[in-house]
């Protein structure tokens, strides 16, 4: 018997018989009883009628099922692109659905199947590509970027809360480096803009007063 | 006089903040519409374009390694070694195969014009096959059954029809997948056909770079 089958009914027969042992009543227990027979019968009608349509396939393990349900799901249909294996009922997915089997069975690793693949129908027939300097771009460009965003972003924000605080690195750098002469001819030229400053200051107070 | 030091430098430097967040506003604006205008270029570019990715792995590489039946007598056994010594194509088909039927009538032609053709009888129930065969004719000069499509897998095979041309030494220089006709013919296949056979003549492997640039 088939394991995905025989899974996938005794988990509708469960569900069917749990959701009416809660709600059984003596006046209504016959009612109930018929619909869970009825339920039991669909579930089997449904899961043979599901059993016919797809291709059915014996697994020595639940392991060896989950391995092949992921290899199926990551490897690309070559004929019908843009479709997996397990989404393509083309020939050759088919033929290559039988190959993966076949190897799961033998006891080949996942790394086996898809060395298997690549060979013959090159990195094209998987949806995760090798990491190798050629892939390089696709693999480390997105998260690369992601972080030169947030550096940028974080960078940012620091700078303009220094801006709003006042403070400006150049300024400060700038006073740090001058020498004895330029820090006279600063003063002297601070103290010209702060009288100028002041005779404005007086200007828009007088104008303010108007 | 702190005070009013801090008072006079206040304003020229709040006003230069703005300024410069302005244009940094208009950059943030203009950035939407550069991406905008590159994807627009990089679309335009690729109409027309063929989208079918064809894989090429079998391409410099020897015919793999099979032992199928001959399809015209299934006790006898073929291997590698039965394959022609000069160049010659390999097409797989089958009955079941419609573009393989359409393709039929050219690969008779070819078989008039001399080409070595070898059949692989993919997938196919040998009464089907060899009815086929009768019915359209044989241009084969020998098939061989690939009844559990091992071999084709091996081949890198995407679906039927797909026709390989192999050079004097076995080893396959171009893959053609779909039907072969006669623009195919005389613009890929045949150019590649004649550097290879020109390269048998003389007992020699084809010049790598000329292969390249005819077969691919």
């Amino acid at each position: 018997m088939n394991a995905i089958s025989l899974k996938a009914h005794s988990s509708k027969n469960m569900s069917s018989k749990s959701l009416s042992a809660q709600s059984i009543k003596p006046a209504n227990f016959i009612i109930k009883l018929a619909s869970l027979m009825l339920a039991c019968l669909l579930s089997f009608i449904l899961s043979f009628s599901a059993h016919a349509a797809i291709d059915v396939y014996d697994f020595d393990s639940p392991q060896q099922e989950a391995q092949y349900r992921g290899l199926i799901e990551e490897l690309r249909c070559p004929k019908c692109q843009n479709q997996n294996l397990a989404g393509s009922d083309a020939p050759i997915a088919q033929d290559l659905k039988q190959k993966t089997y076949d190897m799961i069975k033998e006891g080949r690793s996942d790394a086996e199947i898809r060395a298997y693949m690549q060979e013959r129908y090159g990195d094209f027939i998987t949806y995760k590509p090798p990491v190798r300097p050629s892939t390089w771009i696709l693999w480390f460009f997105p998260p690369l970027l992601l972080i030169v965003l947030i550096i940028g972003w974080f960078w940012q924000s620091k700078r303009s809360q220094r801006v709003a605080r006042g403070e400006s690195a150049v300024n400060v750098d700038s006073a740090a480096a001058l020498s004895a002469a330029e820090k006279a001819e600063l003063d002297r030229l601070l103290s010209r803009s702060n009288s100028n400053a002041k005779s404005e200051a007086v200007i828009t107070s007088t104008e303010d007063k108007k | 006089m702190t005070k009013s030091n801090h008072f006079s430098e206040q304003p020229p430097e709040t006003k230069g903040n703005r300024t410069m967040k302005k244009s940094q506003i208009r950059i943030w604006f203009l950035i939407p519409l550069i991406i905008f205008a590159a994807v627009m270029v990089m679309l335009y570019f690729r109409l027309g374009q063929p989208t079918e990715i064809v894989t090429n792995t079998a391409l410099e590489r020897p015919v793999p390694a099979f032992e199928l039946p001959l399809l015209s007598d299934t006790s006898r056994i073929m291997t590698n070694d039965n394959l022609p010594d000069e160049p010659f194509l390999m097409n797989i088909w089958g009955s079941w195969c419609p573009t393989c039927v359409i393709e039929h009538p050219f690969l008779m032609q070819l078989e008039e014009r001399g080409v070595n053709l070898v059949g692989v009888n993919y997938k196919d129930d040998i009464g089907d096959a060899l009815g086929y065969l009768n019915r359209g004719g044989d241009p084969f000069s020998m098939s061989i059954q690939d009844l559990s499509g091992q071999f084709a897998l091996d081949l890198g095979l995407t679906g039927a029809p797909e026709t390989f041309v192999v050079d004097g030494q076995g080893i396959i220089r171009q893959h053609i997948v779909g039907e072969i006709n006669e623009s195919n013919w005389q613009s890929r296949i045949m150019p590649c056909l004649m550097v290879l056979n020109e390269a048998d003549k003389k007992n020699v492997s084809p010049d790598p770079s000329q292969v390249q640039e005819v077969c691919k």
